[in-house]
């Protein structure tokens, strides 16, 4: 009994021991935040990695891809109804994006995704990841108008919360006021008609959006608002060209460029023939012909209210080609502001230049929808690729994806699966002569949906313990078991005579997500340990400090230690005092650092953004991370070996010293004071 | 060894003997020089007896006592307590014995400074007991050590701790921990070698009164002659040995 009763009296009374436990506590606190965030990581990693891609993928080995996909999808869902709850299929291919509504010379290699919606969401996280069609069950590339309205001003009030102390109108005005100085005379005589054209609703949204804007962040949100005023107009607004194209000018130059001088610059392609242009211009005028009429000029004459100098005719062909160059359309496409739904593009949210994230998390959008891209791509699924095949084509963004795998949101655009397929040259090809089918239509992928129910079951079964411990076999992870399924299935759907030709040198493979992405899931995983690893190390040393102190206390309890053995207590009864006393610390430790970190984990998002606001520190760039917030889950098994751990260091910190005590001389400690 | 464990208890005459000491040596070794300091010491005390041992400082009086105390082994020679020879107790027989059967008061107290005074007097009854034993005794043995604190004039101190007690209150504290187990010897180290004379003469009349009221067997050291007359027999010890 006096081992426990001395062993807590001392953890009471002395403060050295409590700087032992405040040691370990810290190392457990540390541990605790370490794995509960590359936990986070690692689950919205393994999330995300899904989110591109179903439970089963099956592909044809090569970039042919894999044809008479609707038949062997019917039969999967037939075969495995119990397995199985839906498939797509899915083309992956690369290409060059450009997005010449902001930048004419931009331009950067993306993945394409051809996906079927609504079909997609329902086989993979995508739909929740849509950032104005998340909300709805059945996201398409085709969404009612309204809804994609109902969520922009949504957006707007988002901005507006941001927009907290508004400083009033001042600024914006003053920037309005320079880019309108600058523009050229005609564009703002055209611009004051429309708006003079507005109505008063239109006036006041637009006004009320500009006013929000706080002057401290401004310069970030100008993208933003440029984008959403834009929006405004191309959904309420006029759809005279006259109107539209000057507004969205007058909005990248006061917005975007700053200056108007950018407009000229942007319109890099038609820039020799403006040079030109201004060149007749001022050639005219030194010859004195700018009065004479302009030839070939018929509307100028035809009215025969106005006769048209030839200067007046160059300048107004100068203005279309600027207008041209700052419109995110191509000439004689201006009417509607948005592309059919064949093409339309679902962009990354993270795609460099169009929308991005600044250090204080505000998303900014240098794009959305009814802006324009142009994607250039190979048709991989052409059988030779020689000679000039590269494709190029116009789409419209209709939403942002979102996956929370930067790699992949930065990097991909998504569009529908029948344009895509046909693009890269995958579509049916008909044979002219028989007017047969020549080649029938192929995917790169078929992504396949696993019942959850199935694959809990699944879990529910190995996770019994007569399976942990062997005594019963392990049940086949549900998902592998599907892949082999479908790899059956599959390879009788190719053996069978009227599919066989189709298949013709085609091979086909089954296999789960976690298979495909082990590397990327695998990566972080290993990094998880890796981490774990370092922080553990790191650690050790709250034991050399256990030591240190505990080996201190011991010599400063010489003296009772002399008195216990007198009194009875054994060697071993010396030394179990003090070891308990390290158990104690590490537990104590333990609870405080676990208690601790799992507040901290709680709260972390909050603390850092304290942290940034107070001390203007950010240790999470939210620039760098498509991350909300910082990821954290805290598991209990991992706890529960932490706690083991600690109290495992304090027992191995106190084993010398208490050794140490354990052999001390009675008669030498009482001889003296 | 001289004595067979037989004939040892085959005599009836140490019986009535709490203490037997024959022919002990022990020598420090120091370095290359020895330092021989009990050069063959026998002694007896009988039950009940109060024996005062006298002896110039490092005579070897505190050694002895540890040597009767089982707090160390002699270099050749026997003890025997309680007609138990002590080179024949295994170690836990010995832990036992000095919890049961000994009580030590040293000349600087070594009260635990963490402790107050009741459970530095609970501690020695607490080394006797199980954790789960003591906690089904903890009240009665409480009650026992504030009931021996309360007869030693402490019974308004039991929750001060050591450093709030004066030089005498404390040794009375060290007193009521030798003496909590009801020990068959107790072995006091000077007990007022660090205590003035009034203070001393009263612990010594504490130690006295329990020779007297509880017959309790007492081996005293000290220097101090007048405080060794009152003892019922008086030891010298000189050059290591004893002499009368
Ligand atoms: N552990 C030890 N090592 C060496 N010498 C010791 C040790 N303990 C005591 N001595 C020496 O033994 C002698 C007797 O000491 P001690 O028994 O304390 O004498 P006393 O109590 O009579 O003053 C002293 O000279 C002392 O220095
Ligand atoms: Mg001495």
């Amino acid at each position: 009994m006096y081992k426990l009763f001395l062993c807590f009296r001392y953890l009471r009374r002395r403060f050295a021991a409590w700087a032992a436990v405040i040691a370990v506590a810290l190392c457990v606190f540390m541990l605790v935040v370490s794995i509960s965030v590359m936990d986070g990581f690692v689950s919205k990693i393994e999330v995300a990695a899904k989110g591109l891609y179903g439970d089963v993928v099956v592909d044809g080995k090569s970039l042919d891809g894999l044809p008479y996909y609707d038949e062997l999808i019917a039969e999967i869902k037939r075969q495995l109804p119990d397995k199985v709850e839906d498939a797509s299929p899915f083309i992956l291919t690369y290409g060059l994006l450009e997005a010449p509504f902001f930048s004419a010379n931009s331009r950067q290699t993306v993945q394409i995704a051809g996906i079927r919606l609504p079909e997609h969401t329902r086989i993979s996280a995508f739909g929740q990841g849509l950032t104005y069609q998340g909300d709805i069950d059945q996201p398409t590339f085709d969404p009612p108008l309204e809804h994609l309205l109902e969520n922009i001003r949504r957006q707007i009030h988002q901005t507006d919360r941001l927009a907290r102390d508004v400083a009033r109108d001042k600024g914006l005005y003053d920037r309005l006021e320079n880019a309108w100085k600058q523009l050229p005379p005609p564009q703002r005589d055209r611009f004051e008609d429309a708006w003079g054209s507005l109505s008063p609703e239109q006036n006041d949204r637009l006004g009320t959006v500009w006013r929000k804007q706080p002057p401290e962040q401004r310069d970030r949100l100008e993208g933003r608002s440029a984008i959403v005023i834009y929006a405004l107009f191309s959904y309420l607004g006029s759809p005279d060209p006259n109107v539209t194209i000057p507004l969205r000018n007058l909005y990248t130059a006061a917005f975007q460029q700053r200056d108007m001088e950018e407009i000229l610059v942007r319109a890099k392609p038609y820039q020799a023939q403006m040079a030109e242009l201004e060149r007749q211009i001022n050639q005219a005028i030194a010859d004195g012909t700018a009065d004479e009429p302009a030839e070939g000029d018929a509307s100028g004459n035809d009215d025969g209210l106005t006769v048209k100098t030839k200067e007046d005719a160059l300048r107004e062909q100068l203005n279309r080609l600027t207008e041209m160059a700052g419109s995110d359309r191509y000439a004689g496409d201006v009417s509607f502001p948005f592309q059919p739904p064949g093409r339309r593009a679902i962009v990354g949210l993270g795609l460099p230049g169009f929308i991005f994230r600044t250090e204080d998390g505000t998303v900014v959008r240098m794009a959305g929808p009814g802006n324009d891209i142009v994607l250039t791509l190979i048709p991989f699924g052409e059988k030779s690729l020689t000679g000039n095949l590269l494709v190029r084509d116009v789409f419209t963004i209709i939403d942002e994806s979102r996956t929370d795998v930067s790699t992949v949101d930065a990097n991909t655009v998504y569009l529908p699966f029948e344009t895509l397929q046909k693009i890269n040259k995958m579509g049916p090809q008909i044979d002219d002569e028989t007017g047969r089918i020549a080649r029938p239509a192929r995917t790169s992928q078929i992504h396949v949906k696993v019942r959850p129910a199935f694959a809990q079951a699944r879990e529910r079964a190995n996770s019994r313990l007569a399976v942990r411990l062997g005594m019963e076999p392990r049940l086949r992870d549900a998902l592998d078991e599907v892949a082999a399924d479908i790899q059956r299935i599959g390879m009788e759907l190719r053996n069978d005579p009227r599919y066989a030709a189709g298949f013709a040198g085609t091979e086909l493979r089954a296999s789960s997500w976690r298979e495909r992405q082990r590397f990327l899931v695998g990566q972080i995983q290993s990094q998880r340990t890796l981490v774990v690893i370092m922080f553990a190390v790191i650690s050790s040393v709250a034991v050399v400090l256990i030591f240190v102190i505990f080996y201190m206390i011991v010599l400063q309890k010489t003296k009772d230690i002399g008195v216990i053995k007198s009194l009875g207590g054994s060697s071993m009864g010396v030394a179990s005092i003090f070891l308990g006393y390290g158990g104690a610390t590490g537990l104590i430790g333990a609870v405080l650092g676990i208690l601790g970190g799992w507040q901290f984990v709680k709260h972390i998002n909050a603390i850092h953004d304290w942290v940034g606001r107070t001390y203007g520190f950010h240790v999470w760039n939210r620039e760098w991370f498509m991350f909300d917030e910082i990821p954290a889950q805290v598991d209990a098994s991992s706890l529960l070996s932490i706690a083991v751990g600690a109290i495992i260091a304090g027992l191995l910190g106190s084993l010398i010293p208490a050794i140490i005590a354990s052999h001390m001389q009675p008669v030498r400690a009482l001889r003296y004071e | 060894m001289r004595f067979t464990i037989g004939k040892k208890i085959n005599n009836p005459a140490p019986t009535n003997a709490a203490v037997v000491v024959r022919d002990l040596h022990k020598t420090y070794h120091l370095g290359k020089t020895t330092l021989p300091v009990l050069r063959g010491v026998s002694l007896s005390v009988r039950k009940g007896q109060f024996v005062a041992m006298v002896g110039a400082s490092g005579s070897g009086k505190s050694t002895l006592l540890h040597l009767i105390g089982l707090l160390d082994k002699p270099d050749e020679g026997e003890i025997t307590l309680d007609s138990r020879a002590a080179a024949t107790l295994s170690s836990g027989q010995r832990h036992r014995m000095r919890c049961r059967d000994i009580g030590f008061v040293f000349q600087f107290y070594h009260l635990l400074s963490e402790l107050n005074v009741l459970e530095n007097v609970a501690l020695a009854a607490m080394v006797d007991h199980s954790t789960l034993g003591w906690l089904a005794q903890r009240g009665q043995q409480r009650k026992r050590a504030a009931t021996l604190l309360d007869r030693l004039g402490l019974g308004g101190r039991l929750s001060h701790k050591p450093k709030e007690l004066s030089g005498g209150e404390r040794q009375r504290v060290a007193i009521a921990r030798a003496l909590i187990n009801q020990p068959k010897i107790l072995l006091a180290d000077e007990p007022t070698g660090n205590l003035d004379s009034n203070t001393g003469r009263q612990i010594l009349d504490v130690l006295r009164k329990t020779n007297r009221e509880l017959g309790q067997t007492i081996l005293m050291v000290t220097h101090d002659a007048t405080i060794a007359e009152q003892a019922d027999h008086v030891l010298h010890l000189l050059d290591g040995r004893l002499v009368e």
